[in-house]
């Protein structure tokens, strides 16, 4: 088994047997472990309560060297999730340049449920969610309540 | 070509008969003793067959013999220069009167088969102007001007009273010797009597260049502005090439880390990898507590030892670890100890391990029998993990982000590009932090560089999520950091952080401790203040921000299924930049390089 393989088991390993709460995660296809997919609930305490959003985490091949890229299949409304059908999320250790392989993947999951309950409006790649987070902050909570429901609902 | 002047002289030659010419043989009478004219109002009528320019048409004069042009009697002495005066084997060139276009025409009929260089007519009348110009009604032969074309010589047209006083002059230069004027004279001067004296013109055709005066100056004034582009460009290569070799001199001090500003990804060569040192990984757990107490003081003396020279011969000398392999120091105390083994560092003890752990693989190594390899840093990894990552990835410490090139090693090719960032990173960093501490402009290079890249981002945009993400980036150190006061429970994510930029506080700054998370902050506070974190990149422009994020996004989703990620990513986005700047920035960027 190669080193990133070996790394890659470990910490699937680990998370599926201590995961996150809130969290599931699992392969979609048995054979592939650079493709994850999560599970995760949204935060009691976040306008994003009661939805379950999946998360596509994709390993590149040489990671760890490499940061994981994170797309939510799940549409959100997120000021730092892309509105597309990619959903991307690319910030703090997630950034190339700020990647460390000795980040683990666990700190990955953690980063996004905490993204989930405070999202960065000054980070934002939706400049028009940030927005309305900073400046109606009602009108922002009652629309990401409303997707949630729309599109997480379960 | 037109004519610009004529010139009649009287040239003396001998007789062709008893000797050959030879080109000094023609002597110029001078003109006290004979006749000279020099006109310049000669009117060109006609330039077939004429020489290109700034050749003379030269012959000797005479005048032909028309067969039917009474008229010309009265014009053309009887004892006037006709071909047969004058040797054969001459360039010749035709004299007549302009008297009617009959008489004209003769003459142009009688000439056909003469070996003429040009027919020179002068309308009698006594005018001493520029005879009128060719399509003048005075050359009119009733043809429409065709009969300028059909002749084999140039036509060309002198005064009336030039032309009537040549006409005079060929009657007397058309004898012998003693016939011409002064002859007594030029005979006793020394000119043989079988000598000829005849009338030789030179019709001018102008010698000046054919440019116009206009276009000289215009090619001048191109030429200075060529020759000042040429010196000004010379002078600022100059001037980029002694900037490159000074930033290379100092990245091989070790001044500047172009990585860790995020001006150019480096790799290390394996020739540099196998002079790490590589050794057997020991630890002792008998010594936890004491070290423990050391920490909790600060004073980590226990682990500072002077730098070895990486000599991979001699890799296992006794190894005592004073970390334990349950509760590990974290990673900041290798930083700590960086910098005090430079004032302490008469103290000998052999290298300890700190790590359990290879951060890389998350497989710890067993003791005694794991093969490890030290960073300068003194982290410790797998050597199969570690020398992939620093081969192809990244030149610094995936811990700590500390450089792992040794001094004195420069690692690539400086272009005017880095150059030019190095530079807007130090003074926008000088800037920032008021009294120019470059080194403290390095501390919060990963927060800062990408914001002092401004519209051109080379990394990343800054990261305000960490401090969402502060509080799970789960590094390889658990357990907790006895070392550091931590008052907030978040800071230790800063601090984890902070090492890796600690090594260019410690190269300008030796004595400067990265634990004490009051410098840290206090040294970036001049920058601006966030509840919790010291750090905080200026206002982004939302709008590129957003488009970068985008495109990031993109990017990173894009090609990442395809192939392995090995694009550079400094390089690319570098390549990106340039590739978007038009034609003409980038031609200008080359002939002047550095502002551009």
């Amino acid at each position: 088994m190669s080193a990133p393989t070996k790394r890659i088991v470990k910490e699937l390993t680990e998370i599926t047997q201590n995961p996150p709460a809130g969290c599931k995660v699992r392969l979609p296809d048995e054979s592939n472990i650079y493709n994850w997919e999560i599970l995760m609930d949204g935060p009691a305490d976040s306008v994003y309560a009661g939805g379950h959003f999946k998360i596509a985490l994709t390993l590149p091949h040489d990671y760890p060297f490499k940061p994981p890229s994170i797309n939510f299949r799940t549409k959100i409304y997120h000021p730092n999730i892309t509105n597309d059908d990619k959903g991307a999320m690319c910030l703090g250790m997630l950034r190339p340049d700020q990647w460390k392989p000795p980040n683990k993947l666990m700190a990955v999951i953690v980063l996004i449920q905490n993204l989930l309950s405070k999202p960065e409006p000054d980070d934002a790649v939706e400049q028009g969610i940030a927005d309305a987070m900073k400046n109606r902050r009602a009108e922002f909570e009652k629309t990401a309540r409303e997707w949630t429901g729309r599109y997480a609902g379960r | 070509m037109s004519a610009d002047n004529l010139a009649v002289v009287a040239l003396d030659f001998p007789n062709p008969e008893y000797h050959s010419l030879r080109q000094d043989d023609f002597v110029e009478i001078p003109s006290n003793f004979s006749f000279a004219l020099l006109n310049s109002n000669i009117r060109t009528l006609s330039t077939t067959a004429a020489p290109g320019s700034s050749s003379d048409i030269t012959g000797f004069l005479y005048v032909p013999e028309p067969r039917s042009c009474n008229a010309s009697h009265s014009y053309v002495p009887q004892n006037v220069t006709r071909k047969a005066s004058i040797p054969s084997t001459f360039h010749l060139i035709a004299f007549a009167p302009w008297i009617n276009s009959i008489c004209t025409l003769s003459y142009l009929e009688a000439v056909q088969t003469d070996p003429l260089r040009a027919f020179i007519f002068y309308l009698p009348d006594n005018n001493t102007e520029t005879p009128p110009l060719p399509n003048d009604i005075a050359w009119g032969l009733g043809d429409g001007g065709s009969w300028k074309t059909n002749n084999h010589f140039p036509v060309y047209a002198v005064p009336g009273a030039i032309g009537a006083e040549i006409m005079n002059q060929l009657s007397l230069y058309s004898g012998n010797v003693t016939s011409v004027p002064n002859g007594h004279d030029l005979a006793n001067f020394g000119v043989s009597p079988s000598d000829y004296i005849r009338l030789a013109a030179d019709i001018d055709l102008g010698s000046k260049s054919t440019v116009p005066s206009l276009w000289i100056f215009l090619l001048v004034v191109l030429a200075i502005l060529l020759v000042i582009i040429g010196v000004s460009s010379f002078v600022m290569h100059a001037i980029q090439r002694r900037r490159r070799r000074r930033l290379a001199r100092r990245i091989a001090n070790g001044e500047v880390d172009i990585e860790a500003l995020g001006i150019k990804r480096l790799t290390v060569p394996q020739e540099l990898l196998d002079k790490m040192p590589m050794y057997t990984y020991t630890a002792s757990s008998e010594q936890t507590t004491a070290d423990d107490t050391l920490h909790e003081k600060e004073i980590p003396i226990v682990n500072s030892v002077p730098r070895r020279n990486s000599d991979p011969t001699k890799p296992s000398v006794p190894l005592v670890s004073e970390a334990s392999a349950i509760n590990p120091p974290p990673t900041v105390l290798s930083e700590v100890t960086e910098a005090t083994n430079l004032t302490t560092s008469t103290q000998h003890s052999p290298p300890s391990f700190n790590q359990p752990t290879c951060a890389i693989c998350l497989d710890d190594f067993i003791v005694n029998e794991t093969i490890i390899r030290e960073l300068p840093c003194r982290h410790v990894f797998h050597p199969d993990c570690v020398d992939s990552f620093l081969r192809d990835n990244s030149s610094l410490c995936p811990l700590c982000k500390k450089t792992t090139l040794p001094r004195g090693y420069c690692p690539t090719n400086i272009t005017n590009a880095m150059v030019r960032r190095e530079a807007m990173i130090r003074r926008r960093g000088e800037r920032l932090v008021g009294h120019g501490n470059y080194a403290a402009t390095q501390n919060p290079v990963p927060r800062l560089r990408s914001a002092v890249l401004g519209g051109r981002r080379v990394f990343s945009a800054p990261a305000r999520t960490d401090s969402a993400a502060a509080g799970m980036d789960v590094e390889m150190q658990p357990g907790p950091n006895s070392s550091v006061p931590a008052p907030q429970p978040s800071h230790i994510p800063l601090l984890s952080r902070i090492p890796g930029t600690g090594p260019h506080a410690a190269v300008n700054t030796p004595v400067r401790s990265v634990t004490s998370p009051d410098m840290t902050r206090g040294s970036v506070s001049g920058i601006q203040s966030h509840p919790g974190f010291g750090v905080i990149a200026p206002p982004p422009h939302h709008q590129s921000r957003r488009e970068w994020a985008r495109q990031r996004a993109l990017a990173m989703l894009g090609p990442r299924h395809q192939h392995d990620d090995d694009l550079d990513d400094v390089q690319t986005s570098i390549t990106a930049g340039e590739a978007r700047r038009p034609m003409w920035k980038r031609v200008v960027g080359k002939v002047f390089p550095g502002p551009f």
